[in-house]
């Protein structure tokens, strides 16, 4: 989930209210849903958290200040350019031969203000934080930032031939787009989101100069942006549309929030137009009659116009019930009436509710296997054994190879460790594991474990079972007291049952049983193989038995 | 006086009265006037001399002798060197010291101390690297040596007093203080010890009698009736018992136990569902987008299905395809993105106890309804101290036509006193894919201090809708490992599921 960093003398500028400060800005952050993880006193840095994986605009400073100065204090800012008619010269051609690869770019120039050490930092940050986590790291989103003043208009974004060469940041020889992809650390981290195309995405300003070769990577002349630069431009390439404008959205709200003047382009694609940075005009309806019953609250409709308001929504009243919102257009996580009413209780303070009581009765209870299996475990209990728990996925070598038994074993596709690189079809192994690991404990060792198992032969497909599994280890272990505990157990659960010798490759022939229950085949029981030992380091004689709790 | 003199044990009471005759005995001479056996004698003593009744002194002491496993082997097949020197004299005009090894059978670094050995005694000269025999006789001393292992073999045990000067010259020789299992002999020192009578002691004996002490009372005495006459022995009833190994629950199942109680205590019926899950139950019905962050390769285990993934039940597969495409049918406006159908049937080890919840809201739950689940969960994190590869999360639902968020906030607060024991709670705007709005409550821990108790919300109606239900749905989940862990006292959450048999035996109940 993001994190996010700043300077604690940062985010309280922006804020700017002399009440708020480090000792209650935990509070404020209620907010944002931002945790704060650290601070570091001598840096000043704040580490903050969200994991609001809708609200891309509340992962940096500005947006954090943003949204506490509209909760908390009521104050928004006035971002005039979003109604701007872009200058004629401000442009950008696309080629519609990118249509498939990559068709989607929003960009607009900064000016009026000198980049800073701070505004650098924070913009790097939002572009990694929105091109990584919002952007399915870079796939859907890409961003570039350039020096204004080098770049001739009108820009052109194209679908190149991969023999094009240019000099790539942090390069200083020209290579051709292939060449990116197979040499530059940018291109063997993102070239695989291009590589499968004929063509490969390119921008270049009016001159021929390339710019950047989106998603990989800027060209070293123009797409190198330093503290002093004065004119920025700003562009965003991405496969959908509307994730393309809002990131666009998102960069020029927090550049006009350190005092930049945005100038927004025109985006010429083949058939059509667009203005970016531009406002959504998508609105959504959210009744007092659906507030009152999801919060439980007695709002009027002017308290919950209000709070919207507040929040940032433009609202309008339809009729005394309904009101229609069209969240500010950094957002774009309205999907539902209840994403407004979530605004509202924020708006409102979780810590102001009143808990009530749920008044509805109902009869609470555990399920059937549950209760078998508390049976079961008092009842071993009763017999002097001790219950362990352990983890469900344990090795492959454990389950198959060293019980001798290969067969119907669940294996994880994409396991952290080897020790943990399949689900356990049987906790016999595991149990077994125990004693290998305890040989100084006093013996007798008597131990069970109930608990569950998945295993992917036909008959079971993954299903999961729930199993009691029951060890002894001591020098006389053997079938007839593992037999008579099986006996004991099953005659106070009130289930005849019978044994039929069968060969399993884990216990000793001629001491092995199946276990019938109705019918059914629901276990086994037997002495186990002294090889098993031996593959476990087990000088202890073991016997056991496992069966399906249903 | 009288309550310790009850207090003796048959065998003082036996020692003691041996002191009747004489004031001093010798361990030996104690044993046959008490008629008490040596091995038992000791334990007498040392009671009595706890007590203050009798003192030992040491009057001297002995060394006994007996011979190594090397001594013995010796006594068996005789000295190397004798087989050297018949090798040697069997060989007129000598040996050279190279064939010597081979002539014999060993090894030349077994022979070469020998060889030296020989020389010492002057039993061989050695010219120009060959070697023979002097004019001394040494196979004759070696001879006499021999004998004296021969001897000390036979008898086993014996009181060095007993030996002839030159036997015990012999012994002394061959036994090797630091490492006496390198040495030919060992000697053993005794303690001689005298026993004798104090004042306390003497003081007790004429209220000492021979009774007939009772130590078990036994079916025979109770069925003659004897334990009238008997007199039962009065025990130290704070001497250690022995350790009883016993029987019981795991503790952190006994912590589990404890939490599934207070929820079935609070109304609460409980739910179940698979370990290993599809992705459509586990996340997409939870209307947690395709795209989603958290839904990579490095979030969740996949497991790799051999078999042709199973469909989806309807309606719930196209009700939640709709609800993620564009949500209309929901009065939403969905996720807008084309929903993978291969992908919602891939097989993963359940990330969330809420897939429960899912399947029970799929289920037709009772309305009023409220369910639970303490759920193996699994998260693709790095095994540490703070986290395991799998663990339990508590996890429920309820369903009510009048539940709302003022409602959960109630819940929270009931399961904040009932669960963690505290009132003193804070509630923060959170965000889950699934619930809208959303809650963190953090509660103030008697030990912990302030936790992250537990995430909650009112399910969005795109997830409570495609599943068929039309009352609003309170969704909560709880954290309990920290707690878990406070009360077995333990700071790594991997002994939760310890293999230390002894650890698990010895941890108490919680």
């Amino acid at each position: 989930m993001p994190g996010y960093n700043c300077s604690l003398k940062g985010l309280l500028n922006m804020i700017g209210k002399e009440e708020v400060n480090l000792e209650n800005l935990e509070d404020y952050l209620d907010a944002v849903k931002s945790e704060l993880k650290e601070y570091d006193s001598e840096t000043d840095e704040l580490k903050l958290e969200n994991n609001d994986t809708n609200r891309p605009d509340l992962w940096s400073l500005e947006g954090t200040a943003r949204q506490i100065k509209a909760c908390m204090f009521d104050e928004h800012a006035d971002y005039d350019f979003f109604d701007k008619t872009p200058k004629a010269e401000n442009v950008i051609k696309v080629d519609p031969n990118l249509k498939g690869i990559r068709p989607y770019i929003a960009g607009f120039s900064v000016s009026g203000t000198k980049v800073t050490d701070e505004l650098l930092k924070q913009l790097i940050q939002a572009q990694e934080k929105l091109c990584d986590n919002f952007g399915r790291k870079r796939e859907l989103i890409a961003i570039g930032i350039y020096d204004f003043n080098k770049v001739k208009l009108p820009v052109h974004y194209v679908a190149s031939e991969k023999t094009k060469s240019f000099m790539p940041l942090g390069f200083e020889e020209e290579m051709t787009l292939s060449e990116i992809l197979e040499k530059h650390p940018k291109g063997i981290q993102y070239g695989n989101i291009v590589a499968k195309f004929d063509k490969f995405p390119l921008l270049t300003d009016d001159s021929g100069e390339v710019m950047s070769f989106p998603p990989v990577i800027n060209s070293n002349n123009l797409g190198k942006v330093k503290v002093g630069d004065e004119n920025l431009f700003v562009e965003v390439t991405g496969t959908e549309k509307e994730s393309v404008m809002l990131v666009a959205n998102i960069m020029a709200v927090n550049i006009a929030d350190h005092g930049g003047i945005i100038e927004p382009f025109t985006i010429e694609y083949e058939s059509e137009k667009f203005v970016s940075p531009s406002k959504f005009e998508d609105s959504t309806e959210v009744t007092l009659d659906f507030t009152k019953k999801l919060t439980g609250l007695d709002v009027t409709i002017d308290e919950l116009e209000n709070s919207l308001r507040k929040f940032g929504h433009v609202v309008k009243r339809i009729d005394e019930n309904t009101l229609s919102c069209t969240p500010p257009s950094y957002r774009r996580d309205i999907l539902h009436m209840s994403d407004l009413v979530e605004d509202y209780c924020i708006c409102y303070g979780y810590n102001n509710f009143v808990p009530k009581m749920l008044d509805s009765f109902t009869v609470g209870s555990e399920s059937d296997i549950s209760k078998l299996e508390k049976l079961m475990r008092e009842l071993l209990i009763g017999m002097n054994f001790q219950e362990v728990m352990t983890y469900i996925l344990t090795s492959k070598e454990n389950q198959t190879v060293k019980m001798r038994d290969e067969s119907g074993i669940a294996e994880i596709a994409n396991p952290m460790t080897e020790t943990y690189g399949v689900v356990r079809k049987s906790i016999i192994p595991i149990l077994l594991e125990i004693e290998s690991k305890n040989p100084r404990a006093e013996y007798p060792h008597r131990i069970f474990e109930i608990g569950e198992v998945a295993s992917a032969d036909e008959k079971t497909s993954y299903e999961t079972k729930h199993k009691l599994s029951v060890l002894v280890a001591h020098s006389n272990a053997n079938f007839s007291e593992i037999s008579s505990i099986l006996q004991a157990l099953m005659y106070y659960l009130g289930r005849e049952y019978k044994l039929e010798p069968i060969e399993h490759p884990s216990y000793i022939v001629g001491r092995t049983g199946a276990i019938i229950y109705k019918g059914e085949n629901i276990g086994v029981i037997g002495e186990i193989h002294p090889e098993v030992l031996e593959n476990w380091s087990i000088g202890m004689p073991c016997c056991g038995f496992e069966l399906d709790i249903k | 006086m009288n309550e310790t003199v009850e207090r003796l044990h048959p065998l003082e009471i036996a020692v003691l009265m041996a002191f009747k005759k004489k004031d001093v005995f010798s361990n030996e001479e104690l044993s046959v006037a008490s008629e008490i056996p040596v091995n038992q004698l000791r334990t007498a003593i040392e009671w009595l001399l706890l007590k203050n009744f009798i003192k030992t002194s040491e009057i001297g002491r002995k060394e006994f002798v007996s011979i190594t496993s090397i001594g013995s082997e010796i006594a068996e097949n005789g000295f190397p060197e004798t087989k050297i020197l018949e090798v040697i004299a069997s060989n007129q005009d000598g040996i050279s010291l190279k064939d010597l090894p081979t002539a014999l059978g060993m090894e030349p670094a077994k022979v070469n101390p020998l060889i030296g050995n020989l020389r010492k005694n002057s039993a061989v000269v050695i010219e120009n690297g060959i070697i023979k025999k002097s004019e001394s006789d040494f196979i004759a001393t070696l001879e006499k040596r021999l004998s004296i292992f021969k001897k000390i073999k036979e008898l086993g045990t014996v009181d060095i007093c007993e030996l002839s000067k030159e036997e015990v010259d012999e012994v002394r020789q061959g036994f090797k203080k630091r490492t006496p299992e390198k040495g030919f002999f060992r000697i053993d020192e005794k303690i001689l010890l005298e026993i004798s009578i104090t004042e306390e002691g003497k003081a007790v004996i004429p209220f000492l009698k021979i009774r007939q002490v009772v130590n078990q009372i036994t079916p025979q005495l109770l069925a003659s009736g004897k334990w009238r006459e008997a007199e039962i022995r009065k025990y130290d009833i704070n001497l250690n018992a022995p350790k009883l190994l016993i029987g019981k629950k795991h503790p952190y199942r006994q912590f589990l136990e404890n939490v599934r109680q207070k929820l079935v205590g609070l109304g609460f019926e409980e739910m179940s569902g698979p370990l290993v899950e599809n992705e459509f139950w586990d996340m997409d019905a939870l209307f947690m987008p395709q795209f989603h962050s958290a839904r990579n390769i490095h979030d969740v285990y996949f497991v790799k299905n051999t078999e042709k993934p199973k469909d989806i039940e309807e309606p719930f597969y196209s009700n939640v395809k709709s609800a993620h495409e564009n949500g209309k049918q929901f009065a939403s406006k969905g996720w807008g993105y084309t929903f993978d159908e291969e992908r919602t049937k891939r097989l993963i080890m359940r990330s969330q106890g809420t897939a429960i919840s899912a399947r029970t809201l799929a289920s037709g739950p009772k309305n009023p309804g409220k369910y639970f689940a303490v759920a193996r969960c699994f998260r693709y994190d790095q095994i540490d101290a703070t986290h395991g590869t799998d663990f339990f999360q508590v996890e429920g639902i309820a369903v009510d036509e009048n539940i709302n968020f003022a409602k959960l906030l109630g819940l929270l607060k009931l399961f904040a006193k009932e669960i963690a024991g505290t009132e003193e709670i804070k509630f923060r705007p959170a965000y889950f894919p699934f619930t809208e709005p959303s809650v963190e409550m953090h509660a103030k821990h008697p030990i912990l201090g302030w936790i992250e108790l537990g995430g909650a919300g009112i399910f969005r109606k795109e997830v409570t809708l495609p599943l068929g239900v039309k009352s609003p749905v309170i969704a909560w989940g709880l954290g309990i490992d920290r707690m878990a862990m406070v009360s077995l006292g333990i700071n790594d959450i991997r002994q939760l599921f310890s293999h230390d048999l002894d650890f698990i035996r010895d941890s108490k109940g919680v």
